[in-house]
């Protein structure tokens, strides 16, 4: 991981190196994808004017996730009436996964609507430990120092939103996981 | 308490289900993205100063130091600028309209025992929008989506405040004016009143501030609600009288609009599109603001939809008219919060993104 002399990045070299990152979480986050760019370009013009990153007790990546909790939870808000513009977004984008049979990016996608409609259970709070911890790997511990709450704070988050997770998937998946359940219906963007 | 956590991917224990989404959410790549484009629209931003979004105003002069960014005197100011901003409004408001005060008629639970308005009494306005909107605040809301909506807005929030139920009737006229000003969502209004209805939790990811204990709390709820009920008696009397007043007048007096989500949603939905398709299809933009605001004339989105207007115009080289549509603006909204974007606009005949 290319840092400069004393570990520092600079905006461009986050986003370089850390786009991919930011980009899965803001739309494991629940931002549309029609919206993903401006919200990345907010995320990582903070980034710029804090100075980019310099090494402390979190990584680049919970720095970042850090900032783009705040850009997703003010865009969630804002779109909580534009849901119907959202699912424009969703069909305009719904072509991803070249090469694969009609079949499997079904299938694929299925499953990424039940995550989404999982996600959508938790909290914002909840909702971003778990993102960080299960789907992007990042240890509690920086998480905690990302997010500048106590490492209990962290694992009780965690403890919690895997709680809910879990219960919701249940829920979701009851009606027989072979399509997407009459309740994911209703719940899908 | 920090017992390590095996990661739910490798827990045997946990549901397939669970562990096949999670995997899918690890596997998942953003794969139509162009993250090339992305950072050269990164670095023009860089390049021309862009301004900070809204709801990282605040941040800005804190570190970049790989600790957190959400945490500590800079959530103070997120939350203490848009609190402020409500407090001044308000109280110009006030200042304005000040006459002789009878003695408060705020419940007792929210008063000290020497009989002056503690601090409770204060938060009392923030929480009354966010606990249980009285019927002053929904008339000035009401008024505020009218044509001239402000006028109306402020007018009705005055009258209410020189009768009984001050505190609430304080709160409907920070609410009109906000309403007039600004949008929900971004607005100092939107912010400071989600504040008070967020139930404190240690250790929130937004917090900062003090947190009120569960017994403000409650003296906040119970000063809120009697507040409300004065406010609401008052405003029964002044509704009376201006409905007298109008027919004394022989006017035809406007049914105000019905504060009604799925017009609010059609509004807002209207304005999306319009702003989303603005730098691919400006006419269509164009074509949306009329519209919008034929259909919602006043409302509180007027300014948003008149610069977008305007923005359309300058985007499809029709740079004459924009000028002369952007006077009347400008003058209205001299210091508003798209008019910087306007005028550049107007300047250099381009929109920014």
């Amino acid at each position: 991981m290319p840092f400069g002399a004393d570990g520092h990045l600079s905006s461009a070299d986050l986003f370089r190196q850390f786009a991919p990152f930011v980009a899965s979480f803001l739309l494991r986050m629940g931002v549309s994808r029609s919206d993903l760019d401006d919200v990345m370009q907010e995320v990582f013009l903070v980034a710029h004017r804090l100075g980019g990153y310099t090494p402390g007790p979190a990584k680049p990546t919970t720095y970042l996730a850090s900032i783009a909790v705040r850009a997703a939870t003010t865009h969630r808000r804002k779109h909580k009436v534009r849901s119907f513009v959202r699912a424009n977004d969703e069909l305009v984008s719904g072509a991803a996964g070249e090469g694969q049979s009609p079949e499997a990016a079904f299938e694929a996608q299925r499953r990424m609507r039940l995550l989404e409609a999982a996600l959508d259970r938790l909290d914002d709070d909840k909702r971003a430990v778990f993102v960080m911890a299960e789907i992007h790997g990042e240890t509690v511990v920086s998480i905690a120092a990302g997010l500048g709450i106590p490492v209990d704070t962290a694992y009780s988050r965690l403890r919690a939103a895997r709680k809910l997770f879990q219960t919701a998937v249940a829920e979701l998946t009851a009606d027989g996981a072979v399509g997407i359940s009459p309740r994911m219906q209703r719940v899908q963007p | 308490m920090t017992k390590r956590l095996t990661p739910l991917l490798d827990d045997p224990a946990a549901a397939p289900d669970v562990r096949e989404l999670l995997l899918a959410g690890r596997d998942a790549s953003v794969t139509d993205y162009d993250f090339n484009a992305g950072l050269e629209r990164h670095m023009t931003h860089v390049q021309t100063g862009a301004p900070l979004p809204d709801w990282a105003k605040g941040l800005e002069g804190s570190s970049g130091t790989g600790t957190a960014v959400v945490t500590g005197t800079s959530l103070i100011g997120w939350l203490a600028l848009p609190i402020a901003t409500v407090a001044v409004v308000g109280a110009v408001m006030l200042l304005r309209d000040r006459e002789p005060e009878p003695a408060p008629t705020v419940s007792a639970g929210a008063h000290g025992s020497s009989g002056e308005p503690t601090q409770v009494v204060q938060a009392a306005p923030t929480a009354v929008p966010a606990a249980a909107p009285s019927e002053a605040g929904l008339r000035a809301d009401r008024a505020a989506r009218e044509p001239h909506g402000s006028t109306r807005a402020l007018e009705t929030s005055r009258r209410a405040a020189n009768g009984r139920g001050q505190s609430s009737a304080k709160s409907a006229a920070k609410r009109a004016s906000t309403a007039a000003g600004t949008r929900p969502g971004s607005s100092a209004t939107g912010t400071a009143a989600t504040g008070a209805a967020r139930a404190p939790s240690s250790g929130d990811l937004f917090d900062g501030s003090p947190i009120p204990t569960a017994s403000q709390a409650d003296n906040v709820a119970r000063s809120a609600r009697s507040a409300s009920a004065n406010a609401a008696q008052a405003e029964r009397e002044t509704a009376a009288e201006a409905v007298a007043l109008d027919e004394r007048r022989g006017e035809a007096k406007p049914e105000p609009a019905a504060i009604d989500d799925t017009r609010l949603e059609r509004e807002m939905g209207m304005l999306a599109v319009a702003q989303r398709v603005l730098h691919t299809d400006a006419a269509r933009t164009l074509s949306l603001a009329r519209q919008g605001e034929s259909e919602f004339a006043g409302s509180m989105f007027t300014q948003e939809r008149k610069q977008l207007e305007l923005l359309a115009l300058v985007k499809l080289g029709r740079l004459d008219e924009a000028k002369r549509l952007a006077r009347p603006y400008l003058a209205r909204y001299p210091n508003g919060p798209f008019s910087d974007r306007v005028r550049r606009a107007l300047a250099t005949g381009r929109v920014e993104r």
